[in-house]
Formats: structure tokens, sequence, C-alpha cells
């Protein structure tokens, strides 16, 4: 609000003290609610630093394991079991609330399977395929997990993000200038009722 | 329900086969920047993981259009390879919202 568009009224000073006790509260409940989202959001930074770690070493064991598969089965064997391969593990999504910012849940089903489960035949295939499945499966797991994490993350910072800014609006733009414009109309005012007291002043003089 | 993708480099992709997860070959970054697009707009897709590094050649605009879509949730899987430095992506979400640099260290 530039200063030109105040009318100095008395009503509009009584406008804008309310409006400047409104954005004062407003800025402090979002102030808390800026920092009760940092709160969570470590908490859950936490968590990420573990699942990120945990599907590093993952990564790594399924990668092993990959390699001595190649090697035992070779590539064509690796590949005849892994097109064999039917069951195909399904993901739901759902979701929770975090101080009201909805993050999802993931849900996955049928990512660890059994031996039999798994669709390549059990005699032509070594053991070593087996472990290999179960290590990507563990990476499939780690992958999921670290995806809903992620995702929470990612969700709470962008809404620290918006919040941070409505603080930053409100205290560095709006409040700074519905106070300014307060001051201005109370300068205005008394300004007015001096130059009205003058006024009578000479008046009184003028007639007696 | 929804569907997992793994979009990675053919050597691994047997593997995630094995997991009896939808697999996208691709053969290097190159392929990736084309195939990550249009997998954005699949809507049976859940959870897309990527190879880090082919994370780190898609353009700003991609990637800002990935940080802020919610399904499919795309997620780089950190492959342990010399010369993929550079700033992770969870790391450069941080620096954006909070105006500190976190390093995630473990």
């Amino acid at each position: 609000m530039a200063l030109k568009d105040v009318k100095p009224t008395r009503s509009e000073l009584i406008a804008l003290k309310k409006r400047i006790a409104l954005s004062e509260r407003g800025y402090k409940i979002l102030k808390m609610k800026r920092d009760g989202l940092i709160i969570e959001f470590f908490k859950i930074l936490e968590q990420a630093k573990d699942s990120r770690g945990m599907l590093g070493e993952r990564y790594k064991k399924a990668q092993e394991m990959m390699a001595v598969a190649n090697t035992v089965e070779g590539a064509i064997g690796v590949k005849t079991a892994a097109f064999s391969v039917q069951e195909v593990p399904d993901i739901s999504l759902s979701s929770k609330n975090i101080m009201g910012v909805v993050v999802p849940e993931i849900e996955a089903s049928k990512v660890k399977k059994g031996l039999i489960d798994r669709g390549y035949g059990l005699l032509g295939t070594t053991s070593v395929i087996d472990e290999t499945a179960s290590a990507f499966e563990d990476l499939v797991e780690a992958i999921i997990e670290s995806a809903e994490i992620e995702s929470t993350m990612k969700k709470l910072l962008d809404e620290i993000e918006s919040t941070k800014r409505r603080v930053n609006a409100l205290e560095f733009k709006v409040i700074p200038e519905l106070t300014e414009a307060r001051d201005f109309i109370k300068m205005r005012l008394d300004e007015m009722e001096r130059d009205e007291l003058s006024r009578l002043k000479k008046i009184k003089a003028h007639s007696g | 329900m929804y569907k997992f993708t793994v979009v990675t480099d053919p050597d691994t992709a047997a593997g995630f086969r094995l997991a009896g997860v939808e697999v996208i070959e691709v053969d290097g970054p190159e392929g990736a920047r084309k195939i990550i697009p249009d997998l954005l707009f699949r809507d049976d897709t859940g959870i897309i993981a990527v190879n880090e590094d082919y994370m780190q050649v898609l353009d700003d605009k991609l990637m800002s259009k990935i940080e802020k879509t919610y399904r499919p949730i795309i997620i780089p899987i950190p492959i342990q390879k010399r010369g993929v430095g550079g700033v992770s992506y969870v790391e450069r979400l941080l620096r954006r919202a909070i105006g500190y640099n976190i390093v995630l260290r473990r």
C-alpha cells in the first residue's frame, strides 16, 4: 500500500490498526509453523541419511552378485532367467499428514518372493541366480523405502519454502508498510488537530 | 496399484528383471534423457528409479519438473562410480529451501 493511497481519516486508522494486529498474529503463527516444519524435516533427514546409505550398500551388493551370476551362468543364462520372472511387485500409494502437509506413504507388496514364485526353472539354474534375485529384491525394497522418504522430504521442503516466503513477506513487507501507513495517518490527524486548534484561537482572538 | 519402473544400463537391467520390476534399458545418459520426459506422463507408474549419473545430465527445466511432480516419484539410485561427483539432487533441494548447504554424510 503506497502512502499516497492512504486517506488520513480516523476510521482508516482503526482499520489499519486491526490489520496490523492480524498480520502480526499471522506472522507469529506462520513463524511457528515454519520452525515446526524444519524440526520435522530434520527428523526425516536423519532417516534419509540412513536409507541412502542402505541403498548404496545394497546397490553395491546387487552389482557384485550380478557380476558373479554373469560369470557362473553367462550373460545369456542370467537374461533367460530374468525374462521368465512373472511376479510383478505392486505399489500402493496412500497419504499421511505431517503438520498440514500431505505426504505419500508407499506400500509395496510382493517385492520379496519365495524361490518357487520367481518363475524361472529351479533345476536349470544355480543358486547364484537365486541370490542375485534376492539381492535385487532387497535393492528394490530399499529404493521404495527411500522413495517414500525422499518424496516426503520434497513435500516438506516445498512447504518450508512457501511458509518461509510468507513469513518474510509479512515481516519485511506487509507489516512495515502497514505501520508506516498508520504512523502517517497519526501524524496527519495530529497535524489536523493542531490546525484546528490554532484556527480556533485565531477566530477567538479576532472576535474577542 | 502402481508399477515400479527402473531406467538403467543393460548390465544392471537383468538384475532388476530378476526382481520382477519393469526395466527400461538405456545406453548411457543420452538415452535416459530421451526417455524420462515420456515416463513422467505415464499414469500407471508409481516410482521410477533412475541411475544417479543419468539424472545429472537432465536439463534444469526437466529437473524442476521432476522436483514438482509427486507421482511418479523419480528417485536416483546412488551408484558408486568414480567421476560422478557434484551436488546430489537432495542437497540441491535442501539448499533452495533452507538456504543452507547441508551435506549428507554417512
